[in-house]
């Protein structure tokens, strides 16, 4: 599978990327994109299986590209991550298609847990 | 212009020979010729052969400093081993070759390439593989300071070729010792330190 | 592994960035097209360098994997080099060049993935830190302005995700307690108290400071493999009590943010001008006439640093990697002049035939992509000056607010770009120059506002080309230098005599003098002209020169007039026997062809010449560096000046003139006493760069010493 991780902190693509490693999806092939605007453009030509995206990014946020692959039509397995996860947040994240909000820090086994379902 | 480019995936020995066993030092080495004798550079360390090409004297070095010169863009010195070795000097002829070879960087060095160095010599002879086995330890004595230089002796087609252990045989900081030296020298009276260039 | 590499920020534009990945992918194209070109003789030494030129050339673009055909990278990759699905967007290339790490999960493989990712961090954390800075000054002038606070935010959340992430709790618990602090502005809409500002302000140093201890560690851990297990190696005593120091700092600040959260103190909504005056600074909209110059949000043009690490209008790249690029294309340059000639000296020899017309038009086209290439690999090293310019927004709050100065900071020509080797080097006089102009240029609001000025003054920063130089100028409005004060100082210091007759600028040119000063109270900022002969070497050093205007009462202006490079100098190539050299054009005063009667001998050891009626020592270089001369031939001689010394030099003949792309000799020979280094000539051998000041010492040292006692005893030093 080909999973997509937008972060505009290359350090923080690097985590999440460890943290799949560690959660036993190694085996899977990463892209990276640094914003929102560089994600869709990954996405319309690499079509990834799953995106794993930041929220608080500049130009464009994790929601908002969320909300522009809504409009485009794409439906497209999305994981939002964040550090705060309000109910609030939760309910945004769910309307605009998301499957669900994973909060940082991120643990292995949580990432494990959560992702399971999708590349296992 | 000719150029040899040697395969960096050679088995030769990596490890220094000042720690490793002579059985260690089995590997293919590039032998050459300087005088009636024949040496051997482990293969590994030569990153290509080169015609004999312009070199540019840079004055007030070692004389066996003989200069350095362009490589493809880049700058590296070229020492004659002839003068190295205290040989007589010979005329120069088509025969003679740069071997280039990577030296370890200095500890304090900030570059993270590796340095290359050109060793000229009068002819270049083959690739051979030498087993450790037929390495000896070099002589401990009535050598001199050269003794310095050997990793070992090998005998190989009935011939005893001087395997050399190539970073004392070019370690830098001999050009470093003469250069402050001869920096400080230059400096000593110099009542205010000297500006960067 | 690659830690704390030298780096490169060509902060392109994103259209830019795509122009150079175009022009890289078409040179991929031309380099494949003049492999398998008939008419190019295969000759091995110029395929291998086209081989690794291309190679290089790829390196440098993240876009060259797609333009090839080859779009996604496997996550088994290095993590740095992944490439981004193909997007325009940048990596950081810098761990290119690491080995594959294999997969596995090994407690070594672990580590050094932490250590890859803490590399990142600390280079992204100081570029987002910096940028924060700025926004904070921005957030100074206009205290409601969302868009900066946001950035200042993003960056504090960040930080606070990453280091918590890293275990590193200092940064973390830092960066979360200034996230709370600006989250309550979010929220209120309300705009920042300077008591809050000082603390953001106070915060970002902090990280600045805790951040680099990180880089620190993992810089010794990168030389030490040994010594990994904990980043704290008690062993230390020094380490350890700066340690200690910055953890107690730390809390301080911590202490403080969570204060001001808590009593909400930076609540004030309406701006509190008395008090933000006190910050030196303007708060937006007060009673000058003079407009306070719009925000451009540093988001704009140049993306703030959050987006450059990750973002689109950026390549990181490792500068060692770009400058041998640059050799490489200077030795095509080089190559494909020399297959020119061959060409001509073929074509002459056997009359020209059809395929004659045919390779002269394939040379032609070489040639034009040769030369765009050359411009394309200058333009490569060439960075804004922004973040220098930006760090002096910064100094200059800092620095008003010490002195009670208040000032309007301006900025303008950010964008000029030229080498990053210059901006390295711009620093330290820009900082002087900065401080001076507010400290000592700028009167106290009071005296202002006597003087029938605004009280609040203006200092500007500008830069721009001109005439293939950049200018950077401060020009502040205040008190003007003070030509009696200075006249008067300057003789009292021995440096004038007296009734001696000096223009005005070379009146100002004597602050630069070490040791002048006429500061009437040094403050604890800077003294006047105090750093001033700093200011000057570190121009001087770097080929430049300082200009000063002034007018009483109106103000003073500092113009450094800079090279756009200090990779390439103007040379005269002369010959010594059958040696040339390269002299820098900079430090030759004249040529004369001198006339027996000119010469004099001191002592017999050493000699003199008369030029122009100044008597100059004379160095024969041919004698100095051993250098064969025939005795027959007629001397020249250039008078070259360095350190205000000058000296004669007997040549054999001057050559010519030449520009001059200076490289190191090496780790071994760089420091040849009277060589500053070496370029490659046209003809592709290398020429030495002569260092004046340098022959001077060697001939202060040795006068007259022909038969080589001295120096050259390099043979008997070693074996």
């Amino acid at each position: 599978m080909l999973i997509l991780i937008v972060d505009d902190s290359s350090a923080a693509r690097m985590i999440v990327k460890k943290s799949l490693r560690q959660a036993g999806f190694g085996g899977h092939t990463v892209i990276e994109a640094g914003n929102g605007l560089e994600a869709l453009e990954a996405i319309a030509q690499d079509a990834p299986d799953l995106l794993l995206t930041d929220w608080a990014m500049p130009e464009m946020t994790g929601i908002e590209l969320l909300r522009a692959l809504q409009e485009q039509g794409k439906k497209l397995n999305s994981v939002l991550i964040t550090s705060q996860g309000t109910d609030e947040m939760r309910e945004e994240a769910r309307a605009a298609g998301a499957l669900f909000l994973l909060t940082k820090p991120l643990s292995s086994e949580r990432f494990r847990e959560a992702l399971e379902p999708v590349l296992g | 212009m000719t150029t040899t480019n040697t395969s960096q995936t050679s088995t030769a020995p990596t490890a220094s020979p000042a720690s490793a066993t002579l059985a260690d030092l089995g590997g293919k080495y590039l032998t050459f010729g300087l005088g009636d004798e024949e040496y051997g550079i482990s293969l590994m360390r030569v990153r290509e052969i080169i015609a004999l090409m312009d070199i540019t004297c840079v004055p007030l070095t070692p004389d066996y400093v003989r200069g350095v010169m362009n490589l493809r863009g880049k700058v590296i010195p070229v020492v004659d081993l002839r003068r190295k070795f205290t040989m007589e000097a010979t005329e120069d002829h088509d025969r003679k070759c740069i071997i280039v070879v990577d030296v370890e960087a200095d500890d304090d060095s900030t570059s993270t390439e590796a340095t290359q160095v050109g060793v000229l010599v009068d002819a270049v002879s083959e690739v051979l593989h030498i087993a450790g086995e037929d390495i000896e330890a070099p002589p401990s004595m009535s050598m001199g300071a050269d003794v310095d230089f050997l990793a070992g002796l090998a005998k190989a087609r009935d011939q005893v070729k001087i395997l050399l252990d190539i970073d004392r045989v070019l370690a830098s900081y001999d050009l470093q010792a003469w250069a402050e030296e001869g920096a400080l020298e230059a400096r000593s009276d110099e009542e205010q330190p000297p500006e960067e260039a | 592994m690659a830690v704390a590499l030298a780096e490169i920020n060509a902060q392109a534009a994103a259209g830019e960035q795509g122009e150079v990945a175009e022009r890289a992918a078409s040179l991929g194209v031309l380099l494949d097209a003049l492999l398998f070109d008939p008419l190019v003789e295969p000759d091995d030494v110029y395929e291998q360098f086209l081989f690794e030129l291309r190679e290089l050339a790829q390196a440098l673009t993240p876009d060259a994997g797609p333009a090839l055909g080859e779009a996604v990278v496997a996550s088994e990759e290095p993590m740095a080099n992944t490439c981004e699905g193909g997007s325009q967007g940048a990596v950081p290339l810098e761990a290119a060049e690491a080995a594959p790490e294999p997969p596995e999960e090994s407690g070594a493989g672990e580590w050094e993935d932490d250590e890859e990712i803490l590399t990142e961090f600390v280079t992204e954390a100081m570029e987002q830190l910096d940028a924060s800075d700025s926004h904070l000054v921005h957030l100074e002038r206009k205290p409601g302005d969302g868009e900066a606070l946001n950035a200042v935010f993003r960056c504090f959340h960040s930080l606070k995700g990453l280091a918590g992430f890293l275990g590193l709790q200092g940064i973390e618990s830092l960066a979360h307690a200034a996230e709370d602090l600006l989250s309550l502005g979010r929220e209120g809409k309300g705009c920042f108290s300077p008591g809050a500002l000082d603390a953001a302000f106070a915060a970002v140093d902090q990280l600045k400071v805790l951040v680099g201890e990180v880089g620190t560690k993992l810089a010794g851990r990168a030389s030490d493999g040994a010594a990994r297990e904990n980043s704290g190696d008690g062993s230390d005593d020094v380490s350890q009590l700066a340690e200690e120091l910055s953890t107690r700092n730390t809390a301080a600040i911590v202490d403080r943010l969570r204060g001001l959260v808590a009593d909400g103190s930076w609540k004030g909504g309406e701006r509190d001008a008395e008090a933000a005056s006190d910050a030196g600074t303007v708060p937006g909209g007060v009673e000058d006439a003079r407009e306070v110059p719009e925000y451009q949000p540093a988001d704009a043009p140049e993306q703030p640093a959050g987006q450059a690490s990750g973002g689109q209008d950026s390549i990181r790249v490792d500068s060692e990697r770009l400058d041998r690029l640059v050799d490489m294309i200077g030795e095509l340059v080089i190559t494909e002049s020399m297959v020119q000639r061959s060409a001509q000296a073929a074509e002459a020899a056997n009359d020209g035939g059809g395929g004659g017309v045919e390779l002269r038009r394939q040379l032609a086209r070489m040639d034009k992509f040769t030369r765009e290439l050359q411009e394309l690999a200058g333009a490569l090293r060439m960075v804004p000056v922004r973040a220098s310019f930006r760090r002096m927004a910064r100094l200059a709050r800092d620095v008003a607010r010490k002195s009670g100065h208040r000032v309007d900071f301006r900025l303008s020509g950010e964008d000029t770009e030229l080498d990053k080797s210059v901006v390295d080097r711009i620093g330290d006089p820009l900082v002087h120059l900065v401080r001076n102009a507010i400290d000592h240029g700028l009167e106290d609001p009071e005296r202002r506002l006597a003087a029938g000025k605004p009280a609040l003054g203006c200092v500007e920063l500008r830069a721009y080309h001109k005439a293939g130089s950049i200018r950077i100028e401060v020009e502040d409005d205040g008190r003007g230098l003070d030509r009696e004060r200075i006249l008067e100082r300057a003789q009292e210091r021995g440096l004038v005599r007296e009734g001696e007759n000096l223009s005005e600028r070379e009146i100002y040119q004597l602050v630069c003098r070490p040791g002048f000063s006429t500061a009437e109270n040094v403050t604890a900022i800077s003294g006047r002209g105090v750093g001033m002969d700093v200011v000057k070497r570190g121009i001087d050093a770097m080929g430049g020169s300082l200009e000063i205007a002034s007018r009483p009462g109106q103000g003073s202006c500092f113009a450094m007039h800079l090279p756009l490079t200090l990779a390439v100098i103007d040379g005269m190539v002369i010959r010594v026997g059958a040696e040339r050299y390269i002299l820098p054009t900079l430090s030759v005063v004249r040529l004369v062809m001198p006339e027996e009667t000119d010469l004099t001998s001191v002592l017999r050891t050493s000699e003199m010449i008369t030029v122009q009626d100044e008597l100059i020592p004379v160095l024969r270089l041919g004698e100095l560096f051993r250098v064969e001369t025939a005795a027959e031939a007629e001397p020249l001689v250039v008078v070259a000046e360095a350190d205000g010394t000058r000296v004669a030099l007997f040549i054999d003949e001057l050559l010519g003139q030449q520009q001059a792309v200076i490289k190191s000799l090496g780790d071994g020979l760089a420091r040849t006493p009277g060589v500053s280094g070496c370029a490659i000539m046209p003809d592709g051998r290398v020429g030495l760069v002569l260092d004046v000041g340098g022959l001077l010492r060697l001939a202060r040292h040795n006068p007259g010493d022909a038969d080589g006692t001295t120096l050259t005893t390099g043979a008997a030093l070693t074996i």
